[in-house]
């Protein structure tokens, strides 16, 4: 129960997220509700230097809890792994949730969305929430059983290269939904597949060189344009 | 963007480093300066299993790399290094050129620093030393490429943190 | 009943976001998802929805760094095309450009929010006892009124500068083409964005393109 407890408190974990101690604040209080689950008194002192500056990916932060309590039971560094393992679990849940996952999702709702806002809905949350909660449920349990070494269960997994597997697909599934939108909603017609490769090869053009906002109303006013003087 | 990029991180390998810095320029070579990681095969451990499969993560103590860097082996290529403090950053000065592209991204708040930008937290000796390196070379603070740069040049301003 | 039903999902999507759960209710194309069927024009808003998302999806919140509030962007947009006949070129580019322009206001009060978190922190702080629940419960509170007041009063601000702005050219135009050529063109960032190696990059997309043509 008080596991459980624990895994919805690190839903809220994030909530006084500033650039002071970023996520330090909800660390701190999770570190509380962590250790009273595994039967460690934590002293005031200690809950208070847990408020310092910490900041990783969310839904990895489970992981560095367990871990900090394992190493706080045997008398380890726990603080020292938390700032190795923070850093590290930064840079492999920003690579695959952000970078990869949230593309993907979004391709396939897109896709199934079309016809059914609905299955389209359903599907993100579903997909999304499937990988996000269970590394969230499962993190804490891990980090707890394997400590500071808990990198080999991602080396395991080979967890550093899924982001690459799922931008493979990703790539295939956006030409697959640009087909599908285009044959849906417009149909063959050789002026508009025209203007449309034009556009892709404008946007592969300048992708790195412009920000999307600003290249975004550019084409809002040049779409603007051409779709009323063209009347299509 | 110059291909040896000297960035002061204080997390070393993180998200804004990966997604920022080494996809977005596709960057292959990560050279990580501390003596704290290197010898330490956990640390190593960690920080290589972060990276993107195909990037080449070499670990050295401020000294070898001092003594060992070499900027031809990298001509053609990206190359970054990653330091964790001004202090290093300082210390590395001497293979500092205008080839380099040196970068102030991630100074955690400490107790005792000044606000320099949102993400940098730097104390009155460590703004000194940034400023003796501004005398001979451009200093940025940019924490992702696609985000505006700020060039370091007002000394005064960024003593009293009004960057 | 429904505009009130949509200002408390924009206090969700605002502690979605940048509070709690992190569920991915704020996406763009989940919020365009939700707002087209609480306001019954569920077409219109996925491909609303679709532009905001591409955006969204390369501005990431890596780290410290604030992304552009393409929740907002989208919230604004879809309640802006349910409550007006929006059907002439000139209406969609004034409709989309106000939403994106309010992307910076709102995105501005992020920032404002992370301030007000820290300010509260060296409250605490300062005290030499920090109550970790309480900034918690703030942070949480503060985050949804932020959802309710601002993404309330932007949208509100958008719809009172699109009737004081809005032309009077009249031809009409389909939304859908002219969401999908924005949406192709934002493509080209996606791929862009997405690292593959470049030949493997087009080659997979050129072969998702021929299945999508030839499958459907």
């Amino acid at each position: 129960m008080k596991i459980l407890w624990l895994l919805i408190k690190s839903l809220f974990y994030q909530a006084n997220l500033n650039h002071e101690n970023m996520q330090g604040t909800g660390f701190s209080s999770m570190v509380k509700s962590a250790a009273k689950a595994k039967g460690v008194d934590l002293d005031e002192d200690t809950i208070y230097n847990e408020t310092a500056y910490f900041h990783t990916h969310p839904y990895l932060a489970n992981f560095i809890l367990g871990m900090w309590v394992k190493e706080y039971q045997k008398d380890g560094e726990p603080d020292f792994y938390k700032k190795v393992y923070s850093s590290a679990f930064g840079a492999l849940g920003d690579s695959f949730f952000w970078h990869s996952l949230r593309p993907l999702c979004f391709i396939v709702a897109a896709i199934l969305g079309f016809n059914s806002p609905v299955l389209g809905l359903v599907t993100y949350l579903v997909l999304y929430n499937m990988l996000s909660l269970a590394f969230r449920f499962t993190g804490f349990s891990i980090g707890y059983e394997m400590g500071r070494d808990v990198i080999v269960f991602f080396n395991r997994i080979n967890f550093n290269r899924w982001s690459s597997y799922l931008d493979n697909v990703s790539k295939f599934m956006l030409g697959f939904l640009l087909s599908f939108l285009v044959k849906e909603s417009v149909g063959f017609n050789p002026l508009i597949l025209g203007v449309l490769t034009v556009y892709l090869l404008i946007g592969l053009a300048i992708g790195r060189k412009l920000d999307i906002v600003f290249g975004l109303v550019g084409m809002l006013f040049i779409t603007g344009f051409f779709l009323y003087f063209t009347g299509v | 963007m110059k291909k040896v990029i000297f960035r002061v991180d204080d997390r070393l390998i993180h998200g804004q480093v990966i997604e920022g810095w080494v996809k977005y320029f596709k960057i292959n070579n990560v050279v990580l300066v501390s003596d704290r990681v290197n010898g330490d095969p956990l640390q190593t451990m960690i920080y290589s299993s972060s990276l993107p499969p195909g990037t080449n993560l070499t670990i050295c103590s401020m000294a070898e790399f001092l003594t060992s860097f070499n900027f031809k082996k990298y001509n053609k290529d990206f190359v970054l290094v990653l330091v964790e403090s001004i202090d290093e950053l300082y210390e590395a000065k001497g293979l500092l050129n205008e080839d380099v592209y040196i970068n102030i991204g991630c100074v955690a708040c400490r107790e005792h620093k000044i606000e320099v930008s949102n993400t940098v937290f730097l104390n009155p000796a460590e703004i000194e030393k940034v400023c003796d390196i501004r005398d001979d070379y451009e200093v940025f603070i940019h924490k992702v490429p696609w985000e505006t740069s700020v060039e370091i040049r007002n000394f005064t301003d960024l003593l009293e943190g009004n960057l | 009943m429904t505009f009130v039903l949509a200002t408390l999902f924009a206090g969700l999507v605002s502690v979605d976001r940048f509070a709690a759960f992190n569920f991915m209710l704020s996406r763009p194309i989940v919020v365009s998802f939700i707002l087209g069927l609480l306001f019954g024009n569920p077409q219109e808003c996925f491909y609303i929805g679709l532009v905001f998302e591409a955006v969204g999806l390369i501005d990431v919140p890596f780290g410290t760094r604030i992304p552009k509030e393409d929740s907002f962007g989208a919230f604004a947009a879809c309640t802006l095309f349910a409550i007006l006949p929006i059907e002439h070129a000139d209406e969609f580019v004034l409709g989309f450009l106000l939403s994106i322009l309010f992307m910076f206001p709102v995105t501005l009060s992020c920032t404002i929010g992370r301030t007000l978190n820290k300010k509260l922190f060296l409250w605490q702080h300062k005290k030499g006892k920090v109550n970790t629940e309480l900034l918690l419960t703030l942070g949480l509170f503060l985050a949804f009124i932020r959802g309710v007041i601002v993404y309330g009063l932007g949208t509100c601000l958008i719809y009172l500068l699109y009737n004081h702005l809005h032309g009077y050219l009249h031809r009409h135009i389909n939304l859908f083409l002219f969401a999908i050529m924005i949406f192709t063109f934002l493509s080209g960032y996606i791929l862009r964005f997405l690292s593959v190696r470049s030949f493997m990059k087009y080659a997979t997309f050129t072969a998702g393109l021929i299945a999508g043509w030839a499958l459907l």
